[in-house]
């Protein structure tokens, strides 16, 4: 755009920038002017007063779209070990990242195995994405086999489980049957995940 | 209070979703600081009907948190390979709502904050400056400028 052919008035320059705008320093230059004129502001908010709702709905109804989807593939590791521990080293977001992909992968396995196998062991489930060399029974105190199963309860009456913690674990999941949970050590690693068991 | 924080947690992670553009793992990351930060600060809430703003104040902040991270981390290992943006879990959307949603994503972040707290979060002009510490006259200006610029992508979908 070419400044010599904008008006010299800073309410009207910005009203045609808002037309013609084409960076983001155009789009800038005329928030900042609305930001700083009342006049300006009030009649725009008058004038969009008939499009405006059709264009704040489809936003909403797309961000609801993604609150039920995400919810399938969400895994949650909420570390309240780090809020006891503040000076406690932090599992990193690549590293949970690398948990996560392991997770998700072994969550799309077991889910696959639930529509095969309609009752699985849930042990059954859990070593099939425990390291080999671990057996589940070694790495899941029992307390934390309760706590799962107390997750598929609460989530059945429709209310998010939140882990009581152990002596030696600091678990924090909100889990959703099908949920690939991890479990946080003390140290800040996650050892393991396992999923919990359907509700079909 | 953990059940109160824990109950905003959806709106929290989808705040966070489009504070990060759409990237699941940076949102995750966010409402995962966010959440135990509001945990661990939750004494600082003097008003429980503010819980939600307060949330999201802290989500804000962690996000610019990440940006400055990210910033480091460019000048520390180069911009190219920092730049590079992490993939997106795919979540499946209509065609509609994906180009939505993208189109939100565009916006620079303080138009992209009050127009998703406004239009998802139905949150008032005042909540939405308390959140993102910015003037009312500022908000209303951002969203303003957000919603023309929607509407010119938009169009033929909300007509």
């Amino acid at each position: 755009m070419n400044p010599s052919e904008m008006p010299s008035d800073p309410c009207q320059r910005a009203m045609r920038l808002m037309l013609e705008a084409e960076s983001e320093q155009d789009w800038l230059s005329v928030e900042q002017h609305l930001a700083a004129c009342p006049e300006c502001l009030e009649m725009l908010e008058a004038e969009q007063a008939s499009w405006a709702p059709g264009i704040d709905q489809l936003l909403a109804d797309a961000n609801q779209q993604v609150c039920v989807r995400s919810t399938a593939v969400t895994r949650v590791t909420l570390d309240l070990n780090r809020q006891a521990n503040p000076g406690q080293r932090r599992t990193s977001g690549s590293a949970q990242r690398r948990w996560g992909v392991l997770a998700l992968a072994a969550g799309v396995c077991i889910a696959a195995g639930f529509a095969i196998w309609p009752e699985p062991d849930k042990s059954q489930q859990l070593s099939q994405i425990v390291p080999d060399d671990v057996s589940v029974e070694e790495r899941l105190p029992s307390d934390l086999e309760n706590s799962v199963a107390n997750s598929e309860k609460k989530q059945r009456d429709g209310s998010v489980a939140m882990q009581p913690d152990d002596v030696t674990t600091q678990v924090a999941l909100r889990a959703q049957p099908g949920f690939v949970v991890a479990q946080q050590d003390t140290s800040g690693e996650i050892p393991f995940f396992w999923v919990l068991p359907s509700n079909e | 209070m953990q059940d109160a924080v824990e109950a905003h947690f959806q709106n929290v992670f989808r705040f966070a979703l489009r504070l990060a553009g759409g990237d699941i793992h940076i949102a995750e990351d966010i409402t995962q600081d966010t959440m135990t930060k509001a945990l661990a600060r939750s004494a600082q809430l003097s008003d429980p009907a503010a819980l939600r703003s307060w949330l999201f104040s802290i989500a804000t902040n962690c996000w610019i948190d990440h940006l400055r991270g990210r910033k480091r981390q460019c000048s520390e290992v180069g911009l190219a390979q920092a730049a590079a943006p992490e993939q997106s879990d795919a979540i499946e959307l209509t065609e509609e709502y994906q180009l939505a949603l993208k189109a939100l994503d565009r916006l620079p972040d303080r138009q992209r904050s009050v127009m998703y707290l406004t239009a998802c979060e139905a949150m008032s002009i005042k909540e939405v400056a308390e959140v993102l510490d910015i003037s009312p006259d500022a908000v209303k200006a951002s969203l303003y400028v957000a919603r023309v610029r929607l509407r010119r992508i938009l169009n033929p979908q909300i007509d």
